[in-house]
């Protein structure tokens, strides 16, 4: 049985945002990811973003966009956009589309947190 | 479980009964659930609407086919649509409709793409795709790159401090030729000052396939380390679904 789709945002250490994306997320999910993330954006004391892929099974081309947007978005403020605990299957389709050559990746959300400092 | 994530489990079932290798069933997975989404939120009405998915398969290759009833926002006809895919209209409204994005990539990554009226009212959109067992292939595309410095259009970025330099690419970028393109442009880009602009024209480009793409995003990373930026010009509608598909419209400059 798939896992339920969830997403929760997470503050570590009043500075980065980790968000965790849980099981299946497609189109049907956008409006909660946006409504969690984008509130986010504005905060001036965050540094970046982690998206903690360790539980996700899959991304649609609408969450890779978002995703995108999110980087893009984080970038044009000097904050970071960071992937971590991607699978194969999240592997293949950010990498297919290109956004591994963009987003860095980590096995780990600790490795990515770390990354933010130094 | 959700419609989409019920289609999804189905599809990667049968990919994988089938024989496909696991990246292949990956892929198509995807592309089912783009196709099928697309029925059912511009295709058909909640609640009311029956959207049909089909599946079928020999020794060589399977074929899945979505059909809608039509009673959704689409507005596009079968034709009108294959035609747009094929690149013959232009329309700017159709984008959030017709899922033109979505069966572009349907298109690269199957064998067969059709699109024809369903006799359920509304669309049915079918690809096919031979079996394959072993692992996609790198990405498809290009034939010759031309370089030239160039100061012709340097006024449109304010922003840039450095000189501009213009590659001007050409035909369709693919398996092909797709050494023959990148490695000049990885050269100049090594070569490239601190602060420069790149401007790849595509005014001569018709089609770019996946490992491109990779290689655009790769470069906006190498120049922007340089405090560079590098500009898109002269990009089709197609080329720019593509790019919008996948995220990069937002990150690479593109000036029509």
């Amino acid at each position: 049985m798939p896992i339920v789709a969830q997403i929760k945002a997470e503050l570590i250490e009043n500075t980065y945002y980790v968000i965790h994306m849980t099981g299946e997320i497609d189109v049907n999910q956008l409006p909660v990811l946006e409504s969690i993330t984008k509130p986010l954006l504005e905060e001036n004391n965050v540094k970046g973003f982690v998206i903690n892929c360790s539980e996700l099974t899959f991304i649609d081309s609408k969450i890779v966009g978002y995703i995108a947007y999110l980087y893009t978005t984080l970038t044009h403020s000097n904050k970071k956009l960071l992937i971590a605990g991607a699978n194969d299957t999240i592997n293949d389709i950010l990498t297919l589309v290109g956004l591994n050559a963009i987003i860095t990746f980590f096995p780990t959300v600790d490795e990515a947190i770390q990354s933010f400092n130094i | 479980m959700s419609f989409s994530s019920l289609v999804r489990h189905i599809s990667e079932e049968v990919f994988n009964f089938i024989g496909f290798g696991k990246e292949w069933c990956n892929r198509l997975k995807l592309v089912v659930d783009e196709l099928f989404m697309n029925a059912v939120r511009y295709g058909s009405t909640a609640d009311t609407s029956t959207v049909h998915v089909f599946f079928s398969y020999n020794d060589e290759e399977v074929e899945f086919s979505v059909e809608d009833d039509g009673s959704g926002t689409r507005k596009m006809s079968a034709d009108e649509l294959k035609a747009l895919i094929n690149k013959n209209v232009e329309n700017n409204n159709v984008t959030q409709t017709s899922g033109r994005g979505l069966a572009l990539i349907a298109k690269l990554w199957t064998d067969h793409l059709d699109i024809k009226q369903s006799s359920f009212g509304g669309l049915a959109i079918s690809f096919s795709k031979h079996i394959e067992t072993a692992p996609p292939p790198p990405p498809p595309l290009v034939q010759t790159v031309i370089y030239k410095p160039s100061k012709s259009i340097s006024e449109a970025t304010k922003e840039s401090k450095g000189p501009d330099f213009t590659v001007k690419l050409h035909g369709e970028i693919d398996q092909a030729n797709i050494d023959a393109v990148t490695l000049p442009i990885d050269e100049q880009i090594t070569a490239l000052p601190e602060s420069a602009r790149l401007i790849l024209d595509f005014g001569d480009v018709d089609y770019i396939n996946s490992t491109f793409i990779g290689h655009l995003a790769s470069w906006h990373n190498d120049v922007q380390k340089k405090g560079g930026q590098i500009v898109l010009k002269n990009v089709n509608d197609q080329i720019r679904d593509v790019l919008d598909l996948v995220g990069l419209e937002h990150v690479l400059t593109i000036n029509k």
